[in-house]
């Protein structure tokens, strides 16, 4: 599965692999949302792959509106990529259910989605929210390891997005580094004092021989670039 | 010494050791557990909801809380029942005596009637004879002088008569408005136990509806499957559509440019830096160019500093609100006290029913919340990721632009539970940088602005008296 990030599918030995369940993890303001937007785009736009774009805070609206500035707003695309809000039905489940019914819900929705439509790629925005919803407590960690087998074992390639800054994301906190196929963290990175850089890099992908350091990422007329960084 | 003594009876001591035994409350657990709260499934007014959702460990911790205090609740007004229907019952006892007090004295004035009746009769039948008699002794010439007597004599006892049927009828008629007194009284009394019987019912009644939080059968789970399915239908396959993406300008044009270009209407922009940094100055000077240059109309929502204050500190450095000719408004916390006093609710729920009020009548772009620390405070309850979205949505909703200003440092902003930074569409980061031993700057950055390409590099910036300038750091980063 091609990611479309100039050069840095090569970096990952020509991509994601199918099936893997990925984690993309930065601040706010890295990008992360358009990122994993833009590999659904392109691939809808090279590949015409199906794929479903799940929001869970920030409102339909607003993603397309964030997109269409962005320039990746082709028509033809609208076949394949879709974008679904829970928002609304996350607020109005949450209030009523037990711990876990969001979950269930969740799932077999995805599930009579992927008879439905068969979509190969699946966004969930944001991981933190997915988990403040699903209401998962004390055995976190075991919660999250069903949910990430569940996702293989649907057969779709998962781009999950999670708030956890990079430097932290392998504190004993946060569990779904371990349990992930593969780790891609955003980050601006402050350059002397002044300047500062997005980056990109690979931080975990299974059964690739992926190269782990930091690529500044760029972005130009719907397209994302990875480069190799030059500093100093 | 008896077991129920409190007091030693040698010493007068209390016993504290042994209290005396308290009367228990009826057994009302049961009762609860049937039913405790429910809410409802769709999504309340966010104002309101907002206000009432927490993380999961702590709302369930939270829930059980309410349950007891519910229960409690409830167990003391089964008491008061209780007891109001005791005293109904003791009102209702003491309504009979009265009426057959009332019937006994009905019987009474009927008996006292007749014997009246009875002695009138007496009284014309000793008359009639007195009449005879004296006819009888008419007839008899010497007894001329008896004649006179006993014609003085039944003359007096006419009068007699006349004045004892006055008197037994004013005895009447003060016992009859008795009655009717004493029977208006009952009458009112009827009504006011009445009110109290209806009132305990209908408190009670909404609880008695009230559901458990329960695990959902396999049935429901479909059925919320298959509504998710129906509700979430239309978002297939729609083309993309182009909301028309109108960008603000905040007509300064190297702020547009670090902006990428202005904020897209609608935002929720953070302003976060430390104090001294200029987030104020700068929000203000924003909405300020707004309403002057392009006649955008704004408010400036102020918990902190007075708006007399602001506004004179901001006059100072060229910005009158003059100018605006009416466009923006300045609110502090003093003008929303008076404008809702009496109103019910916490801070927050006024406050936001105040903009939108405000909104309603005047329009504006431009909002400015300041600050987001102060505003969190005002809330009376915990504070949580929820609570923040549904802030962001209710601003989204009035289709406002919102600067939101915050003083935390940002590091730790990235790390509140409250994710402002990701609910957010755009962060604009301040900072005073030291240099060397004396210099200090300001500097700013856009770290993130959803929908612009916004240059995310570090600009330095300082205020000329009139006017924000900006520019890229001189700053030789190799030392």
């Amino acid at each position: 599965m091609r990611t479309y990030i100039q050069n840095f599918d090569e970096s990952l030995q020509g991509g994601i692999p199918k099936g893997h369940v990925v984690l993309i993890t930065g601040t706010p303001g890295t990008m992360k949302s358009s990122v994993s937007y833009s590999v659904l785009y392109q691939n809808a736009l090279q590949n015409k792959t199906k794929s479903v774009y799940m929001t869970l805070e920030q409102s339909r609206e607003n993603l397309l509106q964030q997109m269409h500035c962005m320039g990746m707003d082709k028509e033809e695309v609208k076949e394949y990529v879709h974008i679904l809000d829970l928002g609304l039905i996350r607020k109005s489940l949450t209030q009523l259910s037990a711990k876990g019914t969001w979950l269930q819900v969740f799932k077999m929705y995805a599930e009579s989605l992927k008879h439905s439509l068969n979509y190969e790629l699946l966004v969930v925005d944001s991981m933190d929210v997915l988990e403040m919803a699903a209401q998962m407590g004390e055995n976190r960690r075991t919660e999250l390891f069903f949910l990430f087998e569940w996702l293989r074992n649907l057969g779709i390639t998962t781009f999950l997005l999670s708030e956890t800054a990079p430097e932290k994301m392998f504190e004993n906190k946060y569990d779904e580094g371990y349990l992930a196929d593969g780790v891609i963290t955003l980050k601006l990175h402050e350059l002397g004092e002044t300047d500062i850089q997005r980056r990109i890099r690979a931080v975990k992908m299974r059964s690739t021989n992926h190269k782990t350091g930091y690529f500044s990422l760029l972005f130009n007329d719907g397209v994302f670039r990875a480069t190799q960084v030059i500093t100093e | 010494m008896k077991p129920d003594d409190n007091q030693c009876f040698r010493c007068g001591e209390s016993l504290q050791d042994n209290p005396p035994p308290v009367p228990k409350g009826p057994e009302l657990a049961h009762l609860v557990t049937e039913r405790p709260e429910v809410r409802p499934m769709a999504s309340r007014e966010v104002a309101h909801e907002a206000s009432e959702r927490r993380s999961p460990v702590k709302a369930a911790r939270e829930q059980d809380r309410h349950l007891e205090r519910k229960e409690h609740e409830l167990a003391e007004k089964e008491k008061a029942i209780v007891a109001s229907v005791e005293q109904l019952e003791d009102d209702t006892r003491s309504l009979e005596d009265a009426i057959k007090r009332f019937d006994r004295d009905d019987e009474e004035m009927r008996e006292r009637e007749n014997i009246l009746k009875q002695r009138e009769l007496q009284l014309e039948s000793l008359a009639n004879k007195l009449e005879e008699a004296i006819s009888q002794l008419e007839t008899k010439p010497d007894a001329a002088g008896d004649i006179e007597r006993l014609k003085q004599l039944s003359e007096d006892y006419s009068t007699r008569i006349g004045e004892e049927r006055k008197r037994q009828k004013a005895q009447l008629d003060r016992d009859i408005e008795e009655r009717l007194e004493r029977l208006k009284n009952l009458q009112a009394f009827m009504a006011a136990a009445a009110a109290v019987s209806v009132t305990p019912r209908e408190v009670e009644e909404p609880e008695a509806v009230q559901e458990e939080r329960r695990e959902l059968t396999e049935e429901e789970v479909a059925q919320a499957v298959a509504q998710l399915g129906k509700e979430l239908e239309g978002q297939f396959g729609t083309p993309l559509q182009h909301p028309e993406t109108a960008v603000i300008s905040t007509k300064d044009e190297r702020l547009d440019f670090i902006l990428g270009g202005g904020i897209p209407v609608g935002h929720v922009v953070i302003v976060n830096g430390p104090a001294g940094t200029m987030k104020s100055t700068l929000s203000y000077y924003i909405l300020h160019r707004a309403a002057v240059k392009s006649a955008k109309r704004s408010m400036y929502f102020s918990l902190e500093q007075k708006r007399d204050s602001l506004i004179r500190q901001m006059e100072r450095i060229g910005m009158s609100l003059k100018d605006t000719a009416g466009g923006m408004v300045v609110v502090d916390m003093v003008d929303l006290r008076k404008a809702t006093a009496n109103e019910p609710g916490d801070w927050r729920a006024i406050m936001m029913r105040y903009v939108r009020n405000v909104h309603a009548q005047m329009p504006f772009d431009f909002f400015v919340l300041d600050s987001l620390e102060s505003f969190k405070s005002m809330a009376q309850f915990e504070f949580t990721r929820e609570s923040m979205k549904d802030l962001f949505d209710w601003f989204k909703e009035l289709k406002i632009t919102v600067l939101v200003i915050t003083e935390k440092p940002i590091d730790i902003l990235y790390q509140s539970v409250q994710g402002e930074t990701y609910l957010a569409d755009g962060v604009v980061e301040m900072q005073m940088k030291e240099f060397d031993d004396a210099k200090v700057y300001r500097w700013l950055r856009c770290v993130k602005m959803r929908g612009m390409q916004n240059d995310p590099r570090y600009y330095a910036f300082y205020h000329t008296g009139t006017e924000f300038k900006f520019s890229l750091p001189l700053v030789d980063s190799g030392k």
